[in-house]
């Protein structure tokens, strides 16, 4: 896919993006770093936690959503970054191996007051494992509008 | 420090966290995984784009601050899980040599009406560079109430 213009877009547009599994050693390396917990950086040790067995962190589960939907290709130059994520919820553990399956929803569009080259999109995103729902989150991008003929 | 149970987060209280120092090979390593985006995982390609240089991810900001966080230990033994995280947002750009500071304050602790074991606490959480802040966020945990965490 190439990279879409605001205009491009459509509130209730859903994208189905590549699914992605991680392993023990990704999530042991994500977490030894950033979330260093038991039930995320030992194997072992996670048997006698909560979980009963290693899990990902949920910061890796919504970095690799949203990296598989960047990858899609559609944002690309025309993302000018994002100001704000919104309703991080982590509802069920990702395990060594889980296929994540992220699809990700455009329920905002608007166009920038103060800039005219821009706008705001707000994306739903949703990752599913074998269909139980995993995490999900909201993320706002600064996103480019279709430059004008005159402009051009 | 020993870890808290749920009547040691004092609304208000707060904790800093120890700061860490963020260079250009860790932005670009994280965003490749994670954001790949050209002003997270190209020094060069990231000049000719709006931040005129290499920014981190705000995955990665928000993911350092929860390290860090958790490095504090008020968490070992005591993290029930985390259901999710509120309001981030991202108010300025992290740049490489940034030394990032966490403070963390408690904004509501209250005990599980489901399981009285448990309770749920929610922090906010404030992320600096030396220059201001650069990102907050609210993150929500449960955590052991006193009488079990003795079992």
């Amino acid at each position: 896919m190439t990279a879409r213009y605001l205009e491009e877009f459509t509130v209730g547009q859903v994208f189905d993006t590549e699914p992605v599994t991680l392993s023990e050693a990704d999530m042991i390396a994500f977490a030894e770093r950033y979330d260093p917990q038991v039930m995320h950086t030992d194997p072992q040790g996670a048997k006698a936690t909560f979980y009963g067995g290693l899990i990902a962190s949920g910061h890796q589960t919504i970095g690799t959503a949203f990296a598989q939907f960047i990858r899609l290709g559609i944002f690309a130059e025309n993302s000018l970054g994002g100001p704000a994520m919104d309703e991080v919820r982590w509802t069920a553990p990702v395990r060594p191996g889980d296929r994540l399956e992220t699809t990700a929803e455009v329920i905002e569009i608007r166009e920038s007051r103060s800039r005219p080259d821009r706008g705001i999109i707000r994306i739903q995103f949703r990752t599913e494992v074998a269909g139980t729902p995993v995490s999900g989150f909201q993320t706002t991008t600064f996103l480019r509008r279709r430059p004008s003929e005159d402009s051009a | 420090m020993s870890y808290w149970y749920l009547d040691e987060y004092v609304i208000g209280r707060q904790i800093e966290t120890v700061p860490v120092q963020i260079d250009a090979d860790d932005i670009m390593a994280f965003a490749r995984e994670y954001d790949p985006q050209p002003f997270h995982t190209d020094l060069e390609a990231a000049k000719d784009t709006v931040f005129d240089g290499l920014i981190a991810s705000g995955f990665h900001t928000v993911a350092i601050a929860n390290g860090q966080f958790l490095r504090t230990g008020i968490l070992d033994g005591s993290n029930l899980g985390g259901p999710g995280m509120d309001n981030i947002r991202w108010l300025a750009p992290v740049r490489p040599g940034d030394t990032l500071s966490t403070l963390m304050e408690v904004l509501e602790a209250r005990a599980s009406k489901s399981n009285p074991a448990r309770g749920i606490v929610r922090l906010g959480i404030t992320v600096s560079n030396g220059a201001g802040v650069v990102a907050t966020f609210e993150t929500v945990i449960m955590v052991r109430t006193r009488e079990t965490g003795a079992a």
